[in-house]
C-alpha cells in the first residue's frame, strides 16, 4: 500500500484509464476478474497507457470513459495519440477476462471481451502483441513506461509479457 | 439400528449428519447430488432419507419426487438451508414427511429420523 | 435499470433487507456456536468502484462464498472474510467432528493452502448465512427466491467482484448495495456481506411491502 503513496504509481480504476510519458511511471490495475486491461506502450518516445475495461458493448460513458470496449477504446487510443504515441509502432498487450463464478451459469462475460477487444483492435488495423487472457485466476496489471514491460501478478504467480 | 441416506453437496454437512446419526446407533449412506441419491436409494433401499435442496446435477426436490415415483412409501425429510413457506409447501406436496432448517440443532435431526422411522 | 427508487421506497427496501441481514447473522451464529454482533446493515446506491472499495479494495485477498439469487427477486450475494479469519472460522466449524490428528494444521505457513473440508465448511456457511438471508425476504413473497449452489473463491477481491458487477452496471452506472459486517464475539472473526440485488427486480419486494410508487 506504500506504493500507491508514490506520484508515479498511476491506478487504473474499473472503467478508468491512465497514461504518462515519465519514465519512473508504474501504470497499474488491481484485481481484474472478467474485466480487460489493454496495454499500449510506444516504444520509440515510452509513452504508455493502460485502460481497464468493463464490457463488450454499450453506450459511450463519461463517468467511465472505457466502460465499454466498442466505444471506449477509441477514446483511450486518441488520448494515446495526443500524448504523441503513434499507434501502428506501439505494442498492444491484453490480460484479464478471466471466469471466476461459474455457478450463475450468466457471469461468462470475460470470454465476450477477449473476443470484443481481439476483433475491435482488428477493426483498426491494430494487432495484439501478447496476451495473458481467460482461466479462472484473478490478475493485477502493471505497465512500465521506461521499458514497456508488462507484468502479470496472480496470487500464485508473476509473469511478465 | 436403521439405515439412513444423507443427501447433500457439501462434505462438511454429510460429515456433521453423519457423526450425529453414527453416534444414535445408525448406519449411514451418503450422496452428494440428487442424482446420485436416487441411484444409492434403488440400490440400497435406507430406511429413510435426510435430503438437501439445493445441489448441482439434480437437486433435493427433483430427487425427493423421482424417488417417491419409484417407492411410494420412501420415507424422506428435508435438511435444506431454505425455509421459504413456498418451497417447505412444496417438498410437502411432493411427499417429503419433515422439514428441518439448517443451522439445524442435533436433537432437531435426531427428532425427524425418528418420526421417519415410526412411520 | 428501469426502476428508479424513491426515498421512501428505498427506506422499505433497507428495512426488509436489514432484518434478512440481521437473520444472517444470527444463522452464522447458531451454526458455530458464536456470539455474532452484526453491523448495522447499510443499503445505498454505489458505483462499481465504491463496492469495490467497500470489499476492502481491489487488490484485498478475500476467501469469498458467492451465491446468485433468482426466481422472484434477482441478484447476487458474498460472504467476505480474510484468508486468517476464514481459517479460524473454519476450525470451529470442523472442531468436534474429527478425530485427534485429523484436523487440518491451525498454524499453517500457507495462509491460502485451505484443506477440501475447510472449503466444505466454509462454503456451508456462506450457504447457510445467505440462505437464511433469502428466507427472510422470502416472508413477504409469494414465490420462493431461489438460491444457486455456492461457490467459494480464494481471490482478490476486485476479481471476485468484477463479474457481478458487471452484470448489474451494462445498463445503469450505479448498482444497489446492501453491506453489513459480522463480527465475533471475541474480534477474532470478521465477515461482510454483500447483497446486491438487481433493481429492476426489486419492484415485486416493493409491492409485497406497499411501497411502489410512493
Amino acid at each position: 500500500m506504500t506504493l500507491t503513496e508514490s506520484p508515479s504509481l498511476l491506478v487504473a480504476g474499473i472503467g478508468e484509464m491512465v497514461m504518462s510519458s515519465s519514465p519512473d511511471a508504474h501504470l497499474v490495475a488491481y484485481g481484474l476478474g472478467s474485466c480487460i486491461a489493454l496495454a499500449v506502450w510506444d516504444p520509440r518516445i515510452k509513452v504508455g497507457g493502460l485502460a481497464h475495461f468493463m464490457l463488450p458493448n454499450g453506450p459511450a460513458n463519461n463517468s467511465s470513459p472505457v466502460k465499454f470496449i466498442d466505444t471506449g477504446l477509441d477514446t483511450f487510443l486518441q488520448a494515446m495519440e495526443a500524448k504523441g504515441a503513434v499507434l501502428t509502432r506501439s505494442s498492444f498487450k491484453a490480460a484479464g477476462a478471466a471466469a471466476m463464478l461459474t455457478v450463475g451459469g450468466g457471469l461468462a462475460i470475460g470470454k465476450r471481451n477477449a473476443e470484443m477487444m481481439e476483433s475491435a483492435l482488428a477493426e483498426r488495423g491494430l494487432t495484439i502483441t501478447a496476451t495473458s487472457l481467460g482461466g479462472n485466476a484473478g490478475r493485477t496489471v502493471q505497465l512500465e513506461v521506461s521499458d514497456g514491460r508488462f507484468l502479470i501478478k496472480s496470487l500464485s504467480s508473476v509473469t511478465e509479457l | 439400528m436403521a439405515k439412513i441416506l444423507v443427501v447433500d453437496d457439501a462434505a462438511f454437512m454429510r460429515l456433521r449428519a453423519a457423526k450425529l446419526l453414527v453416534e444414535a446407533g445408525h448406519q449411514v449412506l451418503e450422496a452428494e447430488n440428487g442424482r446420485l441419491a436416487v441411484e444409492i436409494y434403488l440400490r440400497e433401499r435406507p430406511d429413510c432419507v435426510l435430503m438437501d435442496i439445493t445441489m448441482p446435477e439434480m437437486d433435493g426436490l427433483e430427487a425427493l419426487a423421482e424417488i417417491r415415483a419409484k417407492d411410494p412409501h420412501a420415507r424422506i425429510a428435508m435438511l435444506t438451508a431454505m425455509g421459504q413457506q413456498a418451497i417447505v409447501m412444496d417438498a410437502i406436496k411432493r411427499g417429503a414427511r419433515d422439514f428441518v432448517v439448517k443451522p439445524f440443532a442435533p436433537d432437531r435431526v435426531l427428532a425427524a429420523v425418528n418420526k421417519l422411522l415410526a412411520a | 435499470m428501469t426502476l428508479t427508487l424513491s426515498e421512501a421506497g428505498q427506506n422499505a427496501v433497507a428495512g426488509t433487507f436489514g432484518r434478512a441481514m440481521k437473520r444472517a447473522g444470527e444463522a452464522l451464529g447458531s451454526m458455530s456456536g458464536q456470539v455474532i454482533e452484526v453491523q448495522t446493515p447499510q443499503l445505498k446506491r454505489c458505483t462499481a468502484a465504491e463496492v469495490l472499495t467497500m470489499a476492502g479494495g481491489p487488490e484485498s485477498v478475500v476467501l469469498a462464498v458467492y451465491v446468485g439469487i433468482f426466481g422472484s427477486l434477482q441478484g447476487h450475494a458474498l460472504l467476505l472474510f480474510s484468508p486468517a479469519d476464514a481459517h479460524r472460522l473454519a476450525q470451529i466449524l470442523l472442531a468436534g467432528l474429527l478425530g485427534p490428528g485429523e484436523l487440518p494444521m491451525e498454524e499453517s505457513t500457507d495462509v491460502l493452502a485451505y484443506d477440501e473440508l475447510e472449503l466444505s465448511a466454509l462454503q456451508e456457511a456462506g450457504n447457510v448465512t445467505i440462505s437464511a438471508f433469502l428466507n427472510e425476504l422470502g416472508m413477504h413473497l409469494h414465490e420462493p427466491v431461489q438460491p444457486t449452489p455456492p461457490q467459494v473463491v480464494i481471490e482478490m477481491a476486485g476479481a471476485v467482484l468484477d463479474a457481478v458487477l458487471l452484470d448489474l452496471v451494462s445498463d445503469a452506472d450505479q448498482v444497489l448495495a446492501a453491506k453489513t459486517t459480522f463480527s465475533e464475539g471475541g474480534r477474532a472473526i470478521d465477515g461482510t456481506l454483500f447483497v446486491l440485488p438487481r433493481a429492476d427486480s426489486l419492484r415485486v419486494l416493493l409491492d409485497a411491502l406497499g411501497a411502489f410508487g410512493i
